[in-house]
């Protein structure tokens, strides 16, 4: 192999730090670029080279993330999310409720059902008329329920994914009605096969509590919840507009985890002693939560600017 | 148009297309020799500064050839380009006078300073 080829084909396997829509555009440009600037009898890229392109590779990479997040469509996103992480949640606890009456095993009391419901279904419909209020309403609900999460779980590890999905939806509700148009523009966005794949999974999710004597091992309840979260998400990115889908499904994802953790444990029967393992799982809620979070600063931001700062640097 | 200064190689790089469309390896080499090759621009940050001014609006492709079997793709400047640019170098510029004229000043007030000591020391030597 002559020493051009060698350096060409160095540059492409260092081109593959950029995204595949950068390298389509520039790649065949860029090679002519850094043959023609490489001193003669050059085989390898000098560190220099290399750094540059690395650092540009990622530089593209962070940037089109940058442009993810900052897309139009999030507020869409995250107004159905207001709707959608309400309705999920009370069609689970409605299941619950009649399992109770069907089964006679007893009606779902207070704590497990009135309150929750209360706080889920409450923040979306006072946001028809006083968004902000709603906004704050959900706030001091996801608060209510950290309080008992914090108090007697303390630093032991024990958290209890029920209440901790319960806190990680109204979290993610306060913020979907604090930056978003909120449920008027939702029930605009979503059609009937949307309300449909919503009820199915939160009946789905209420239903996971009646399985508990299946007594699965670990490996195949885990295995059903991921095939079944797949199987929700792609029929619900099916039913929405374009963009809508990858962003929502982002911010479901952050009560998803912990009610898969939920779902689990009531599958494998071993839910009490799941308990004990429960908190690892909630850290990547925690640093999506913290993605969704940024997101809703950025939005909010550019709406308060109106003037983005595209061309700086 | 924007509220804050572009940075450097940016500023450099549609300088160099302000001349006329030029392609990739135009654009280094006329960079360089137009910070008097203080500032050498590689392929990395070339393209990425590209890819974003093209975003933005303020670059555009010119006309792309083949030559010696690679692609060569020439780069111009927008209208919007040559405005920010334009913006972006009557703000340098007026920063730049600013300097030298306080520059000017406090040179002329160190010298009458160094006159004034010199006054006075001849003044105790009497």
């Amino acid at each position: 192999m002559n020493g051009e080829g060698a350096l060409e084909r160095r540059f492409r396997r260092l081109l593959a730090w950029y995204p595949a829509e950068h390298r389509r555009t520039y790649a065949e440009e860029m090679i002519g670029v850094l043959l023609a600037s490489a001193p003669s009898g050059r085989k390898r890229p000098s560190p220099a080279e290399a750094l540059d392109l690395i650092g540009g590779g990622l530089q593209a990479r962070l940037r089109r993330l940058g442009t993810w997040f900052a897309d139009p469509s999030w507020p869409d996103a995250l107004a159905v999310g207001s709707v959608a992480l309400p309705v999920i949640v009370l069609t689970s606890l409605a299941v619950n409720y009649l399992q109770g009456v069907v089964t006679w095993y007893g009606l779902a009391g207070l704590s497990d059902f009135y309150l929750p419901a209360l706080a889920i279904a409450l923040p979306p419909l006072l946001a028809l008329r006083y968004r902000p209020a709603a906004a704050i309403a959900a706030l001091v609900a996801a608060g209510w329920f950290t309080f008992p999460l914090v108090k007697y779980s303390g630093l032991s590890g024990y958290f209890d994914p029920l209440e901790a999905g319960y806190c990680a939806a109204l979290l993610v509700e306060a913020i979907a009605l604090a930056v978003s148009p909120g449920p008027r523009r939702a029930l605009v966005i979503m059609g009937w096969r949307t309300w449909l794949v919503l009820c199915t999974a939160g009946a789905a999710l209420g239903f996971a509590s009646l399985c508990y004597h299946w007594a699965l091992p670990t490996w195949l309840a885990a295995l059903l919840v991921i095939a079944f979260l797949s199987a929700v998400a792609t029929w619900l990115a099916a039913t929405l507009p374009r963009q809508v889908p990858s962003r929502l499904l982002l911010v479901l994802a952050i009560p998803a985890g912990p009610a898969a953790v939920w779902t689990v444990g009531y599958l494998t029967g071993t839910y009490a002693a799941f308990l004990s393992y429960t908190l690892p799982y909630l850290a990547p809620d925690l640093l999506l939560a913290c993605l969704v979070a940024a997101m809703a600063w950025k939005v909010r931001r550019r709406e308060a600017t109106k003037l983005p700062d595209k061309l700086a640097g | 148009m924007t509220k804050s200064s572009i940075q450097e190689p940016t500023f450099l790089i549609l300088t160099a297309l302000a001349a006329g469309p030029q392609h990739g390896y135009g654009i280094m080499t006329d960079v360089a020799s137009i910070s008097g090759d203080r500032v050498r621009l590689r392929a990395g940050t070339l393209y990425a500064a590209l890819d974003r001014l093209r975003a933005d609006g303020v670059v555009d492709v010119d006309r792309e050839e083949i030559v010696d079997g690679r692609l060569r793709r020439y780069y111009k400047l927008t209208p919007p380009g040559a405005q920010l640019l334009a913006a972006e170098a009557a703000r340098l510029s007026a920063n730049a006078k600013a300097a030298t004229n306080r520059l000017r000043r406090h040179a002329a007030g160190a010298a009458g300073m160094v006159r004034a000591a010199g006054a006075a020391m001849a003044r105790g030597a009497a």
